[in-house]
């Protein structure tokens, strides 16, 4: 059945799917249980499920990772749920380590089959400490998907494939598309409550055009999506969806196209997946114009108005669009 | 108060000299902790003729706590290493030569040369190490959980030394373990040293053992030199912890040699001194010529046999 679903929803929903299918899959994470996880996401799953797929722990981030790690050599597949990306910096070690090195250690004869939920981003006035994207940092990991779905069909098909990959995997989860129904240009807001799949390192072409390639992902695809009916330049919109596996491809396909490219990304402006993209473009003697749109190399600020400028805002990416159009 | 045992240095070796065990299985633990000494010499030798640059740690002087514990590890149990943790391949019946192949890096070594010394897994066997600090006691945590999880009656074993103790870390697993009642023994290998820094100088407490006390589970603390205290100890607490209940032992050992090999700044620090009661093996020799065992035939057969195989 298909139901409207905002995008925790949809992500219970997901939670829900494999939890039924895998008697191995088990959730971790503070507050998970009773309190439904920080944004409502487990509140579905405890119900169906109760305690006994749930393991409620205390703050240790990096032993988390490291326990799920055990759970996982030990033939389980923990699916964790990390609060604020801003926490993952506690894991860091255990992630860098150990979750995406054992595998290659030994021949692949382990599967590392982890997946770390996390919401990001700025937008809901928690200050800087509570507010940081860092998709990007893990990108040095080949071992590791990671994931930035933009609408809550991607979220519910993406962490579904990520858990069939067997895979670790950094989910992230913009924190402020939780409680909303993010759909973006007459994509439909309807989720199936059945298991389904959307492949990783699959971009999507939001929408087709032919005078720049945007590339984006996560909240900034409905920043973008509204800055091209703002500007009226015919851009074609593709929503990366996962930084690792990328769709190369479908990039390269869409530059060699429009020979202009402007990538919009929520971290702070040349910081994050653009310089990897533009350094591989750049390699295989692509030719093209770039610009880049980010946000601002301070912390995130607490004000709401300060925070919202702090983000590329609408008019800031329309105005880079026309700027890269007249560009010679 | 009785909740915490602390086994005193002399005590066990005179309540084990009575009990009856047969010679034959101390001839097979003899020949366990002869082999890691061949294979640490092997190694030793290697490092300093073959310029190797790799630090390499070896554990000299804990060799009773390695192959005590790993010894006769019994099927699903797994157990979980650190940097210093040649021993527990041995204990565990990794072949001699992978082990030095991989401490070589070259492909025939247990993990093909990628991992090296310190980071060795056997999936078959179910060992892991690590060798961040502290990293592997949340990993054997997480294994203890899966296998509670699935009604399995094996435990985890993981080893660690005392600068572990001084991270957080341990808080954290001690915690959780004695929280969701895990089947997880905590064996803190106290050398004397974290590099170049005395137990003293890193711990405001250096009875180790006492740490579980605050976490409610048992804490004990036993005179690593001679595997008689560590295969009692194991007998002991083995039914403690397959039911539950996690264990923290502090086995007191001698580092005989420096932090690592070809590190020469370190290794100057301290040469192996063997035929003294720091060497468990020098201990587990005069005791079992006092059984009456042959020891010279034992080792010179061993000796021939592993220079022909390493040849």
């Amino acid at each position: 059945m298909e139901t409207e679903k905002n995008f925790a929803m949809a992500i219970s929903s997901a939670l829900v799917n494999i939890l039924k299918k895998d008697p191995a899959a088990i959730l971790i994470g503070e507050d998970i249980g009773k309190y439904g996880g920080l944004f409502g996401c487990t509140t579905e799953p405890f119900e169906i499920f109760g305690k006994g797929r749930f393991l409620e722990i205390p703050v240790m981030e990096n032993s988390i990772i490291g326990m799920s790690i055990g759970m996982a050599l030990a033939g389980l597949h923990p699916i964790v749920e990390i609060q604020y990306a801003d926490f993952l910096f506690m894991a860091m070690d255990q992630i860098w380590m150990n979750l995406t090195q054992l595998t290659k250690m030994c021949k692949n004869e382990i599967n590392m089959p982890v997946i770390i939920r996390t919401s990001h981003g700025a937008g809901i006035g928690e200050g800087y400490q509570h507010a940081h994207s860092i998709f990007s940092l893990f990108l040095p990991l080949k071992e590791i998907n990671i994931v930035v779905p933009s609408t809550p069909i991607d979220a519910k098909g993406l962490l579904i494939s990520s858990y069939e990959s067997q895979k670790p995997t950094l989910f992230f989860e913009d924190r402020t598309f939780y409680g909303t129904i993010p759909t973006v240009m007459g994509l439909t807001d309807m989720v199936s409550d059945d298991y389904y799949t959307i492949p990783l390192g699959r971009a999507r072409i939001v929408k087709e055009g032919s005078q720049i390639t945007i590339l984006s992902i996560g909240k900034m695809v409905h920043r973008a999506a509204d800055a091209i009916k703002e500007s009226g330049v015919d851009a074609e919109l593709v929503d990366l969806r996962t930084l690792s596996p990328l769709d190369y491809t479908t990039i390269k396909r869409s530059i060699d196209k429009t020979g202009k490219l402007l990538i919009i990304n929520e971290e702070p402006v040349l910081t994050g997946f653009e310089n990897m993209i533009v350094a591989r473009l750049l390699s295989e003697d692509i030719k093209f114009s770039v610009a880049f749109v980010g946000s601002m190399d301070y912390p995130v600020p607490y004000s709401k108005e300060k925070e919202r400028s702090w983000l590329p805002s609408i008019n800031k990416i329309s105005e880079a669009m026309k700027k890269l159009v007249n560009k010679k | 108060m009785e909740f915490n045992e602390c086994i005193k240095y002399g005590n066990m070796l005179i309540k084990y000299d009575k009990m009856n065990h047969n010679n034959e299985s101390y001839i097979n633990i003899y020949k366990k902790i002869y082999m890691l000494r061949l294979v640490e010499n092997y190694i030793k030798h290697m490092v300093y003729s073959l310029n190797i640059e790799h630090p390499v740690h070896l554990g000299y002087g804990q060799e009773a706590v390695d192959i005590g514990f790993t010894i006769n590890v019994k099927e699903g149990d797994y157990v979980v290493g650190y940097h210093r943790s040649l021993g527990l391949l041995i204990g565990l019946g990794v072949d001699a030569k992978k082990i030095i192949s991989e401490v070589e890096g070259t492909e025939n070594g247990l993990n093909n040369g990628i991992s090296g010394i310190g980071h060795m897994i056997d999936p078959d066997l179910r060992y892991i190490s690590t060798t961040i600090i502290g990293d592997n006691l949340s990993i054997a945590n997480g294994i203890a959980y899966g296998l509670k999880r699935k009604g399995s009656n094996a435990m985890v074993t993981v080893f660690f030394g005392e600068a572990t103790v001084s991270s957080g870390a341990i808080h954290e697993a001690l915690n959780i373990a004695s929280l969701w009642s895990l089947p997880v023994l905590f064996v803190c290998i106290k050398n004397g040293y974290a590099i170049s820094l005395t137990t003293e100088e890193i711990l405001s407490n250096t009875d180790l053992w006492k740490i579980a006390e605050w976490y409610g589970i048992k804490g004990y603390r036993v005179d690593g030199r001679d595997i008689r205290n560590i295969i009692q100890i194991k007998e002991e607490i083995e039914p403690i912890i397959r039911s539950g209940t996690p264990v923290f032992i502090e086995c007191d050992v001698e580092r005989l040699t420096g932090h690592a090999e070809g590190l020469d700044k370190f290794n100057l620090f301290k040469i192996i001194e063997p035929n003294n009661e720091n060497d468990p093996l020098y201990n587990l020799e005069k005791f079992m010529r006092r059984l009456g065992v042959d020891i010279e035939s034992i080792k010179e057969d061993m000796n021939v046999k592993f220079n022909t195989y390493m040849q």
